[in-house]
């Protein structure tokens, strides 16, 4: 009996192939599995603003355009992760780069969640932003998506002793300035 | 605080943590990719104009080349062979 990993990854392959044949259903299918995964990577990494919302269609619009040359070698959450996640680099180094590591708050994206839950979202945001994205992009892979350290490692192409060391310190890290924000 | 605590107080908090992207992510996402293969097919058909728009202008200067040097635009004119007369066999001519 196959396992649920393999049966989503059979699922993942058929949703590939029939986009690949022109099936544009298929691939907005694809869209609605991943976007909170993808979520879930690049709003830790950027803040909820409106850049995070354009990295997070560059992540489908690149994924779409390397469709043919996806091989199924990895899993494709594992492939787009490693999309999203290197896209979000990207962007941190441009705004570093344009020396505007601060979130600009005025293109924050207005949120509808509830306000216990806004209030944690803006809290993890703020904390991570304070985090340095080397340790920031092990912690949102690990912790807030759920991948397994050497999934993780994969992903960030970096050793995994590496990668076990920046969580550790991430972690330690990001706990230092939650405390200190809910003190405030 | 050791480890363990740090890590399962993180959990926790991040456990409620669930960001999300704005309602119609996904629409937008399939406009944008219908608008980039629009763009492409322009881009390729542009590229196409020019290259066919190209090749028309040549064959428009050979042709006046052709008509200005030979004053006609017979066969003989257009494959260069106005000046062998019809019994004068062309391998001769090359001291074939």
């Amino acid at each position: 009996m196959l396992k649920n990993k393999n049966l989503k990854a059979l699922d993942d392959f058929k949703l590939i192939n029939e986009a690949l044949a022109g099936n544009m259903n298929a691939f907005g299918d694809i869209v609605n599995k991943y976007e909170s995964m993808v979520a879930k990577i690049i709003i830790p990494m950027l803040g909820n603003s409106y850049d995070a919302d354009d990295i997070g269609q560059e992540t489908f619009i690149r994924l779409y355009k390397s469709l043919d040359k996806f091989k199924g070698e990895s899993q494709l959450g594992t492939y787009l992760a490693r999309i999203a996640i290197n896209l979000s680099l990207n962007e941190i180094k441009k705004r570093s780069q344009h020396r505007n590591l601060t979130l600009d708050n005025n293109n924050e994206l207005p949120n509808v969640e509830n306000e216990r839950s806004k209030d944690i979202t803006d809290m993890v945001n703020s904390s991570l932003e304070a985090l340095d994205p080397k340790f920031r992009s092990v912690i949102v892979l690990r912790h807030i998506q759920g991948f397994s350290t050497k999934e993780t490692a994969t992903i960030l192409n970096l050793p995994l002793g590496t990668v076990l060391s920046r969580l550790s310190r991430g972690q330690n890290k990001l706990k230092k300035i939650i405390t200190n924000q809910t003190t405030i | 605080m050791n480890k363990p605590d740090v890590v399962d107080e993180l959990s926790n908090i991040l456990s409620e943590y669930n960001p999300a992207f704005s309602d119609g992510f996904a629409q937008r996402v399939m406009k944008n990719i219908e608008s980039k293969k629009k763009n492409a097919e322009m881009e390729f058909y542009n590229i196409f104009r020019w290259v066919a728009l190209s090749g028309v202008a040549a064959i428009i200067i050979l042709l006046f080349t052709v008509y200005i040097t030979e004053g006609s635009f017979s066969a003989d004119a257009l494959i260069g062979l106005m000046e062998y007369t019809s019994d004068e066999p062309l391998l001769t001519s090359v001291n074939f």
